[in-house]
């Protein structure tokens, strides 16, 4: 799953501990996410999206 | 925000205490129980034992409820492979002439029996470790579906 979660977060110059304070993750967490090797689950999709104050499918793409 | 519980670290400190203190009582008594009853003997380790595996599965418990879901996932890895390449090390090593000799003279030291008879030791163990593992396949497979079956209940009335 593609996701453009840097880019949002570096639009509102967040560092990943900020992102991961806002969601209540670990950094190591967002990390992995924002990488690609880690799909969150649903819950935690919903928190990201709420924490951009976006929709999940705005932040997350199913790679073909 | 989902909200996840903060770790506690006097409780994991208590279970933590839980888990070593059994286990090192029953290496100190070693000279004593020599001299018990082997009924006695099988209480008291069974006893440490329990209250070792109990501690060591609340602290199972409360380290993954403190655990987001990527340490979780990560966990879930780790245990899976862990567990799979752990077992089958066993397994191999049996076949290992040196790891059985060892086996043996541990047993051997432990006892106090200099005469020990090393295929009975060996059998036991072999015994021990399948019993075991196949517990564990067993638990595991009655656990799958009972959790199943959980998980598959109705959906409750609005």
């Amino acid at each position: 799953m593609k996701n453009r979660i840097r880019v949002l977060r570096a639009e509102r110059r967040w560092s990943q501990a900020d992102l991961a304070a806002r969601v209540g993750v670990s950094r190591n967490s967002i990390i992995s996410i924002e990488n690609g090797h880690f799909d969150p689950s649903l819950t935690l999709a919903f928190d990201i999206a709420a924490a951009f104050e976006m929709k999940i499918e705005d932040i997350f793409e199913r790679e073909p | 925000m989902t909200p996840r519980p903060q770790p506690r670290p006097r409780l994991y400190l208590l279970f933590l205490a839980f888990c070593i203190i059994p286990g090192l009582s029953v290496i100190a008594a070693i000279p004593w129980l020599k001299t018990q009853p082997d009924n006695l003997v099988f209480l008291l380790t069974g006893i440490a034992a329990a209250i070792t595996i109990l501690a060591s599965l609340v602290l199972a418990i409360l380290h993954d409820r403190s655990m987001g879901e990527w340490e979780r996932s990560n966990s879930r890895f780790s245990v899976f492979w862990g567990d799979a390449i752990g077992t089958s090390l066993v397994a191999l090593l049996l076949a290992v002439p040196v790891f059985r000799d060892w086996v043996v003279s541990i047993v051997a030291a432990f006892s106090g029996t200099a005469n020990i008879d090393a295929q009975s030791v060996i059998l036991a163990f072999v015994g021990g470790f399948i019993t075991v593992v196949m517990a564990r396949v067993l638990c595991m497979a009655v656990i799958s579906m009972g959790w199943t079956a959980w998980k598959s209940r109705p959906a409750r009335e609005a």
